[in-house]
């Protein structure tokens, strides 16, 4: 017995359990190119019609669904209430930079800890419901943060948003890295992407994640092999809600601003609909439904205001003919 | 002393009694099997014994030690573990990878997001020993979902066993088996019974794998206990032979 027949013949639904600990050759070219087209983005985008900004959204919408994507799709906990956490990384740091201080990795800092706090203290309330119970519950609270962002008006600008802040340039030592030009922010942002990849890639290979995947495969069964999977639902729970809250910091440094919007179920709807439109069981499967989600928005939205139509079309067509998503479809071809 | 003790145990549903006043001994190192037609409270003792509910009146003692209200993932700890009459295992995993996340949580892993070399051999023996032991190697790699019936009760009873328990609770381990595999599955509970010296109280129909294997047998029927007592004595008493034996099943 050998460790390469094993990674091999994982299941596609298992998917990305496969992981890299021996040479799984179709997934490790897979890997290159998409790290090879993402460092390279800022150079071809504008060839293909895009422009660098675009590839920053993507990013960003490729990381909070990365992380979501730990909690949907690898343990079967749907959560409607995301934009929640990612909301308060977007107004943690917009604050900050507002009113507390110039420096913009501080500004992330208290973002990405105001969001994931928040997310790991309110898990414990969610992960004791199940199915369709933790969807509500997780939009019932994702819906208390949006409210307080509306009707605190003197702090977050109410409907109208927060604006009065812009991300700042980032020292290191006597060295400045210029985060005005859009071309070092994309860089700036692929940085975190890439942290959140090897963070969601260790966890998928390790312990926690098999627990995870098995969890969505058979509560019962962990139950009785003596584990109290609560504890587990809400590990990655709050592991995704520190993942969308540093997507959110990122996205007001993006816009320098951020709405109630950024925290609303409308949005926690789109990061689902991206990781289903992508592949719920991919570990790549968020970064292809956000492609697909950016894009789509980005040209429709010139055209129409119903651009969301489109992507709610895209998304039952999707469901209907690849109800693994577009990943899972090809994955699913290609081993055969 | 009993490993396991049922003290006039009473189980209600509502206005249902699916068992009423049990009282059991399962002496250390027993292989216990327990029968009655359909409907009789079997799975009900186990849900009981294994902590899916509480007793309605009545005390359970492992261990010498009361477990009553004590949940089952508490119980597994105390060396308790048992499976269940519809196959519960992870479909859509292969078999090594339900051998697996069975062995990490043996080891009291999960949390850990990362593995030493050490450890990560450590769990590979493990995993193999049991695919030894229960003669699935050849199945490894093969999605759950995929093998034959008997072949994944026999991975359900390699999850249990990675637990390493002291009681192992079987509920009609057979059901649904061909011959061949219901052989098999006869050797397995005597191996595990007479090489591991396992505690097991098993559910079954089967008559002859109950009184080619079990040391004693207790007999439900209706929620009430019909009697107890070794094979020879069971197969010679009246009362079973008109409620159970006798019957066309
Ligand atoms: N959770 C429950 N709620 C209500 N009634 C139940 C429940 N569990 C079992 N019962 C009832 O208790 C009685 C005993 O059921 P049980 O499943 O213990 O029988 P069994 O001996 O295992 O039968 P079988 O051989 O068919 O598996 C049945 O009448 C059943 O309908
Ligand atoms: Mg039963």
């Amino acid at each position: 017995m050998n460790a390469t027949t094993i990674q091999d013949k994982t299941s596609t639904l298992g998917g990305s359990r496969a992981g890299m600990s021996s040479v799984d050759l179709p997934r490790l070219a897979a890997a290159l190119v998409i790290w090879a087209l993402l460092l390279s983005a800022p150079f071809w985008l504008p060839l293909v019609g895009g422009y660098t900004v675009l590839g920053t959204r993507v990013l960003i919408f490729a990381l909070v669904t990365l992380g979501l994507n730990l909690l949907l799709g690898f343990t079967g906990g749907l959560s409607f209430g995301h934009a929640a956490y990612f909301g308060l990384g977007a107004y943690g740091t917009g604050l900050m930079l507002k009113f507390v201080t110039a420096s913009t990795p501080l500004a992330i800092l208290v973002g990405v800890l105001v969001g994931g706090l928040a997310a790991t203290l309110l898990g414990p309330i969610t992960v004791r419901r199940k199915g369709i119970y933790f969807a509500m519950i997780t939009i019932a609270i994702g819906q208390m943060f949006y409210f307080i962002a509306v009707r605190w008006n003197s702090l977050t600008g109410g409907e109208d948003g927060l604006t009065g802040f812009a991300r700042t340039n980032v020292h290191f030592g006597g060295w400045t890295l210029d985060l005005h030009n859009p071309t070092n922010f994309y860089y700036f942002t692929l940085f975190f992407f890439a942290i959140g990849c090897f963070v969601v890639w260790m966890v998928l290979r390790s312990p926690l994640g098999h627990t995870f995947v098995a969890i969505r495969e058979n509560p019962k069964r962990l139950r009785f092999l003596g584990l109290p999977i609560g504890v587990y639902i809400w590990i990655a729970f709050a592991i995704s809600g520190f993942v969308a809250a540093l997507a959110g910091s990122l996205y007001a440094l993006l816009n320098n601003f951020t709405s109630p919007e950024d925290m609303n179920w409308i949005l926690s709807g789109d990061f689902v609909i991206i990781c289903v439109l992508g592949g719920m069981r991919t570990f790549w499967g968020p970064l292809v439904g956000s492609v697909i989600y950016v894009v789509v928005q980005d040209y429709l939205s010139s055209i129409t205001v119903n651009w969301m139509s489109f992507i709610g079309a895209i998304f039952v067509l999707s469901v209907l003919f690849f109800p693994w998503g577009l990943l899972g479809f090809f994955q699913g071809r290609f081993k055969k | 002393m009993s490993l396991l003790s049922l003290k006039n145990v009473t189980r209600r549903f509502g206005s249902l009694s699916a068992l009423s006043n049990i009282s059991m001994e399962v002496p250390q190192g027993e292989l216990r099997a327990v029968i009655g037609p359909n409907g009789a409270g079997k799975t009900t003792l186990f849900n009981l014994i294994s902590g899916f509910f509480p007793p309605s009146e009545g005390e359970l003692l492992f261990d010498g030690q009361s477990v009553k209200g004590v949940p089952p993932e508490k119980l597994v700890h105390r060396g308790m573990i048992r499976t269940f009459q519809i196959t519960e295992i992870f479909l859509d995993l292969s078999v090594y990878e339900n051998l697996e996340i069975a062995v990490e949580t043996a080891h009291g892993l999960n949390l850990r997001p990362w593995l030493s070399p050490a450890r990560r051999r450590q769990v590979r023996a493990h995993i193999d020993e049991l695919m030894q032991t229960l003669h699935l190697e050849d199945l490894a790699y093969r999605m759950a979902g995929e093998l034959a019936h008997g072949d994944q009760r026999v991975v359900e009873i390699a999850i249990a066993l990675a637990r390493e328990p002291r009681l192992l609770l079987l509920d009609e381990p057979t059901a649904g088996m061909g011959d061949e595999e219901t052989d098999r599955m006869t050797d397995l509970i005597r191996h595990l019974h007479q090489e591991r010296g396992i505690t097991m109280l098993f559910i079954e129909h089967d008559m002859s794998i109950i009184f080619n294997v079990a040391d004693r047998i207790t007999v439900l029927d209706n929620g009430h206990l019909l009697a107890e007592g070794t094979p020879a004595e069971i197969s010679a008493n009246a009362d079973v032979q008109a409620a159970y034996l006798g019957a066309a099943r």
